[in-house]
């Protein structure tokens, strides 16, 4: 573990500490769980994968933050945007996939919750195996500000 | 109130204006559960959510959704296909407290009434069927959810890993620390789920179903109650078994019932003939007030944002509940309420949940869970203390003593903020830090891009928002009139200088004279940002501004841009980023509209202020018993909108205590001024069995007179202008 790492715990075990000792073991607790529940009923780890020469694909198990209506997706892989029109959402397990570039106000998506949704993109080139980055913003139409979902995991092979 | 009212109608607006998926649902709430139920009274309502459709019926309990949607069956004969309960020849019978549904079916007439614990979170309903025939007949019914199991505050989530087992004559459901405990009592009743745990690959959600089947003998009766418990399965107590749900339901019907007659009881009573919709509106206010008094578990205790998918304790919406809370006599819920955002007060920086130290909790759901990271939820801390302090009988006060130090923590929050050369509140990056502390802790970061956290907090107003501004200026205000109180006169000076000096900058920083209005916000360089916005009107509404400022102000805001029939846009229609459907660029906000009231009132504006309160009037009454959140821009329609919330009920009655009344309250020495003016083109109107501090006082105004008579407690001065006369006894005093 580097010293950076060490400081980074030491900090947040600090921060525990005080929340416990303030607000009770209970309170830390549900905090922790909270965190580790929104982490995991997002995205589904390992489902990122690579589709035939230059696609890849991963799952998402709930809306990022917020449900409703969405029009307009944008989608960053290893911090680079990705054409709107190679970039599609399979809502699962029977959806018809909608491509990023065919949204608008006008003709959003429809995220709730529990709604599993597939998000598969076609790349400028062949993506290296071993970890990445991706980055999937959405904007909602009744509230404007977008929300974001990073995703950092292994790619793997389909 | 009559009782059986409030919930009593199925108001939907006018005719063809109000599209069925925003039709008004019912809501039968205890303080730790509650139904949603269609209109039809059915837990299932599908509402538009965020611009999409989404089915918010179900059962909730301690903040926590328990379940989705149910559907309710039945048949009468086990070879008959189940038909969808109720039918189409149904009825329909609300009550303040529980819903009950008729349906009659070829041999048999059944009833199900949904009920609510008054305390625990615990709900359920009363199942009866009786046979309408000289012949013996049968009966099946099927009720069918599907566990949700997460807190609502968590919006847009759904759990994807549950555990179910059927325990004797319960089914409990499990995701994580929530729980959930379905019981069906009587002889034929059976409880079963149809999918066992799969794990996050499970294709679809489990399905809960109780199942009732009865013989009936000819024009016999049978009953039985199904009950759900749930919410944070540590803080759940088994059923006794004498608190079975034969045993539960109909006692739990009753004392839900005495307990919302025995509160509104207690709430003062507003007659207007002139504007009987006034009227109407102020009671399903109150009543609605009674249905958000929250307190999930021990040590949380508040009024809940809203429902459905605010159902938690939001600081900032409570902030602007208590006033109406403590004008309505609730005192020690008030008190209770403040004392819980006190304990979740961070007196250190915690990073890792973005509070600053001093600062409230942006919201607290069940657990306890708690966030940081507003612009305004602490700046109220002092003022709703001072309120508390004025509305307090003496002896209340001595537990107030302690608020020294949780008042003091937040005005030195508040200083942290303050930009150095300006002396203003600074807004902005809130939400940003928050992210930056997910970032620290996940390896699946998610977030808003949201830059800012005002009221208005899914819109950019930084850096120096003229609300916060204000609310800065009640800020040290209260603090300086209760540290005064509590002995300390320095203290309490220097808040007031600190006030004063705000006082100035905000006159000469934010008037904006072409348009006769207050600059929105400041740039971090202090340089004003010309957008019509409603926040200005809160300004107006304090000894901020010179009168003839703020009566331009209150003006400004009642031209058409801004004010429409259903109340004031969140932003200027002529603004360049005006959408009639962003939620705060260009909707409709209630709060917005009682805010205007409030300000019209206190500047002397009767006129303006009477028209401002026809608004709720009208729309009140209409939506009786709720208050939607918002409404588009562009038409009368409710959009991506709670079909309660408390920011529109509370605000609303505070502006018919302080606007239209002109109530104040001091205590040094003790005096009720009323504020009532000849000028009010009103001849008639009463407000009676107000609660001051432990007396019972009625005010009739019969046009240019005001009464006062004493019902009850100690003798107390009323003054309105410069006369003062003291109210000794039920003989009314004239003034």
């Amino acid at each position: 573990m580097s010293g950076h790492r060490l400081r980074f715990d030491l900090r947040l075990l600090r921060e525990g500490l005080e929340i416990e000792s303030r607000f009770g073991w209970q309170a830390l607790r549900q905090l922790v769980s909270t965190g580790e529940f929104v982490e995991k009923a997002l995205y589904r780890r390992g489902t990122l994968v690579r589709t035939g020469d230059r696609g890849i694909r991963f799952g998402l198990l709930n809306p990022p933050l917020r449900l409703g209506a969405f029009g307009s997706a944008t989608l960053h892989w290893d911090g680079s945007l990705i054409e709107p029109t190679q970039c599609f959402l399979r809502p699962m397990p029977e959806g018809v996939p909608i491509a990023f570039s065919t949204l608008d106000k006008t003709r959003p998506f429809s995220f709730l919750p529990g709604q599993r949704m597939e998000i598969q993109a076609r790349l400028e080139s062949a993506p290296s195996p071993g970890p990445h980055t991706v980055r999937l913003t959405l904007e909602n139409v009744a509230i404007p500000p977008r929300v974001w979902i990073e995703i950092r995991d292994r790619l793997s092979e389909d | 109130m009559a009782a059986g009212s409030r919930r009593g109608r199925d108001l939907r607006g006018k005719e063809g204006l109000v599209p069925p998926q925003h039709r008004v649902p019912r809501l039968v709430a205890g303080r730790g559960a509650a139904w949603v139920l269609s209109g039809e009274g059915i837990p299932s309502w599908v509402r538009e959510t965020r611009g999409a459709e989404f089915d918010w019926g179900g059962a909730y309990g301690q903040g926590v959704r328990l379940t989705g949607p149910w559907t309710l069956e039945w048949r009468e004969s086990l070879t008959a296909t189940w038909t969808r309960f109720p039918g189409p020849t149904s009825e329909v019978r609300p009550t303040d407290t529980q819903v009950t549904i008729l349906s009659p079916g070829t041999a048999s007439l059944a009833q199900v009434t949904f009920l609510v614990d008054p305390v625990d979170p615990r709900l359920g309903c009363r199942l009866r069927v009786q046979n309408t025939t000289p012949r013996p007949a049968f009966v099946e019914f099927r009720f069918r959810f599907q566990p949700f199991l997460l807190p609502v505050l968590l919006e847009g989530l759904h759990p994807w890993e549950y555990r179910t087992r059927v325990r004797g004559s319960a089914l409990e459901m499990i995701q994580g620390p929530y729980l959930l405990s379905a019981e069906i009592s009587g002889g034929g009743a059976e409880v079963r789920n149809d999918a066992p745990f799969e794990g996050p690959g499970a294709s679809s959600f489990p399905w809960g179903i109780l199942t009732y089947k009865a013989r009936l003998e000819p024009r016999g009766t049978r009953e039985t109650a199904l009950t759900i418990q749930g919410g944070l399965g540590r803080s759940l107590h088994p059923a006794r078994p004498e608190q079975g749900p034969s045993e539960w339901a109909p006692k739990a019907g009753v004392r839900r019932q005495q307990e919302f007659d025995a509160w509104m009881a207690e709430r003062p009573t507003l007659e207007v003939p002139e504007l009987p919709g006034l009227e109407r509106a102020f009671r399903a206010a109150l009543g609605s007030l009674e249905a958000l008094r929250f307190q999930p578990e021990a040590g949380l205790c508040g009024l809940a944002a809203g429902y459905p998918w605010y159902l938690a304790l939001w600081s900032r919406d409570m902030a602007w509940m208590l006033p109406a809370l403590l004008w309505v006599g609730d005192v020690d819920w008030a008190v209770a309420s403040l004392e819980t955002l006190w304990r979740f007060q961070t007196p250190v920086d915690l990073p890792a949940l973005a509070g600053r130290a001093g600062e409230i909790p942006m919201q607290v759901g069940p657990g306890p869970v708690f966030l940081y990271g507003t612009s305004d939820s602490t700046l109220h801390g002092p003022s709703l203390a001072w309120r508390c302090w004025i509305h307090s009988p003496s002896a209340r006060r001595r537990q107030m003593e302690r608020w020294g130090k949780p008042v003091r923590r937040c005005l030195d929050w508040a200083q942290s903020r303050c930009d150095p050369v300006l002396g203003l509140q600074t807004n902005g990056g809130e939400v940003a830090e928050m992210g930056r502390q997910v970032a620290r802790l996940s390896s699946v970061d998610c977030g808003f891009e949201a830059v800012d956290t005002t009221i208005w907090d899914s819109t950019d107003r930084r850096f120096h928002a003229i609300d916060l501004q204000v609310l800065w200026a009640r800020a040290l205000r209260g603090g300086s009139r209760l540290f005064d109180r509590l002995g300390d006169a320095d203290v309490a000076k220097a808040w007031d200088l600190e006030e004063d000096r705000l006082r100035d900058t905000i006159a000469r920083r934010y008037w904006w004279p072409e348009e006769g209005y207050l600059y929105d916000t400041l740039t971090r360089e202090g340089d004003p940002v010309p957008r019509v916005r409603p926040n200005a009107l809160l300004a107006a509404a304090e000894p901020l501004l010179d009168p003839p400022r703020a009566r331009q102000v209150v003006r400004r805001a009642l031209a058409p841009d801004l004010l429409t029939d259903w109340g004031l846009r969140t932003l200027s229609s002529r603004d360049p980023a005006y959408d009639p459907q962003a939620y705060h660029d260009g909707q409709v906000w209630p709060i917005a509209t009682a805010w205007a009231t409030e300000a019209a009132f206190r500047q002397g504006l009767l006129d303006e202020g009477l028209r401002l309160l026809r608004i709720p009037a009208e729309i009140g009454s209409r939506e009786d018993p709720y208050a939607n959140e918002c409404y588009r821009g562009d038409r009368p329609e409710p959009w991506d909108s709670c079909f309660l919330l408390g920011l529109s009920v509370g605000p609303f009655l505070t502006s018919v205590f302080e606007g239209l009344w002109g109530l104040s309250l001091e205590d040094e020495p003790e005096v009720l001024e009323v504020g009532l003016s000849p000028g009010l083109r009103l001849r008639r109107m009463a407000l009676k069995g107000l609660r001051v501090r432990g007396r019972v006082i009625d005010l009739e105004w019969s046009v240019p007179d005001l009464y006062g008579r004493l019902r009850k407690g100690d003798p107390l001065e009323i003054r309105r202008g410069s006369e003062v006369r003291r109210l000794a006894s039920s003989e009314p005093i004239r003034l």
